[in-house]
């Protein structure tokens, strides 16, 4: 659950933003604008060796992506999807490269996992909202206990869901945003975006690896 | 910003000058009597760290020789003179569009 200081400079932030205008198509998954960044094309070569250089010598990516929310997410592991179910998976990289400076933005991690990429969303009140090709899986279908979930936390970062669709999650770590500083943690991980404000003024690039 | 992938075969000369899109380089020292088979090839085009070998399509190069004046697309130097080229943001956008339709 680590964070890496300065994995992107202000150029690189800014080179993500030039270079998603130039990219032909942008999604909207309810949630987010969101671009793929064709980061196995021949022409994105160079700049992915860069992205290697940055991360473990051990991992590799097999996402790499843009995102302008203009919502809170939902809950969900980036882990295995059918098509890399073979994947030994490795860690996501959330990293900034717009926000607000006057507001703050979070991303809980909780303990629980899944190896495979699945989410709540339907579950925690967001329907399909940002989901693109995760499998939606209930609380009963993860066996979620009922256990009630961290009030204080709750309060604070996560009013966007409902509480009691919360029960049986406990909380692992909360990154804060930082302009061009790397949140991580194992793919494996549920984790949801805390709610924030100001819909129109963050951006990130998510980054997530498998080991070789 | 820009940059290139030369390979040079003989004793042509260079200046790049760097432009916001784009760039203009100066070949020189070629002697047509004694190193006819001098030439520089431009391997690759790079824009912000992007391979984007399309970008030829935007060069032209004005030489001393009445015969090749003016070309288009170039990219084996052979004559001496200014290579350059020009593109917009729209551009890039249109190979981007290209290359992943």
């Amino acid at each position: 659950m680590k964070k890496i200081d300065n994995f992107f400079s202000k150029q690189d932030c800014e080179w993500f933003l030039w270079y998603n205008s130039i990219l032909p198509e942008t999604r909207d998954n309810g949630l987010r604008l969101q671009t793929m960044t064709h980061f196995a094309q021949p022409f994105f070569a160079k700049k992915l060796c860069d992205l290697h250089n940055r991360l473990p010598e051990n991992e590799e990516i097999t996402t790499l992506n843009i995102n302008f929310d203009y919502g809170a997410g939902g809950i969900h592991s980036d882990g295995f999807l059918e098509h890399d179910k073979d994947d030994d998976i490795a860690h996501s990289y959330l990293i900034p490269i717009v926000v607000n400076p006057i507001d703050k933005y979070f991303t809980v991690i909780f303990d629980q996992i899944s190896m495979e990429a699945i989410t709540f969303n339907g579950e925690i009140g967001l329907g399909n909202k940002g989901i693109t090709t995760y499998r939606q899986v209930t609380r009963e279908d993860y066996g979620l206990s009922d256990e009630p979930f961290d009030k204080d936390v709750y309060d604070k970062y996560l009013t966007h869901l409902n509480y009691n669709s919360l029960k049986g999650l406990t909380v692992a770590h909360i990154h804060e945003w930082k302009l061009g500083s790397a949140m991580t943690w194992p793919r494996q991980n549920f984790h949801v975006s805390a709610n924030f404000e100001n819909k129109d003024t963050r951006a990130s690039v998510l980054i997530v690896t498998r080991y070789k | 910003m820009i940059e290139f992938d030369f390979t040079n075969n003989g004793s042509i000369l260079y200046d790049i000058e760097i432009q916001d899109h784009g760039a203009k380089i100066r070949f020189y020292g070629k002697n047509y009597k004694t190193n006819t088979e001098d030439h520089v090839i431009i391997e690759n085009i790079y824009y912000k760290d992007l391979i984007l070998p399309e970008l030829f399509e935007y060069s032209t190069m004005s030489t001393d020789n009445k015969d090749y004046a003016e070309l288009t697309n170039v990219n084996y130097i052979s004559f001496n003179g200014i290579w350059e080229i020009k593109f917009t943001e729209d551009d890039l956008k249109k190979i981007l569009k290209k290359k992943l339709s």
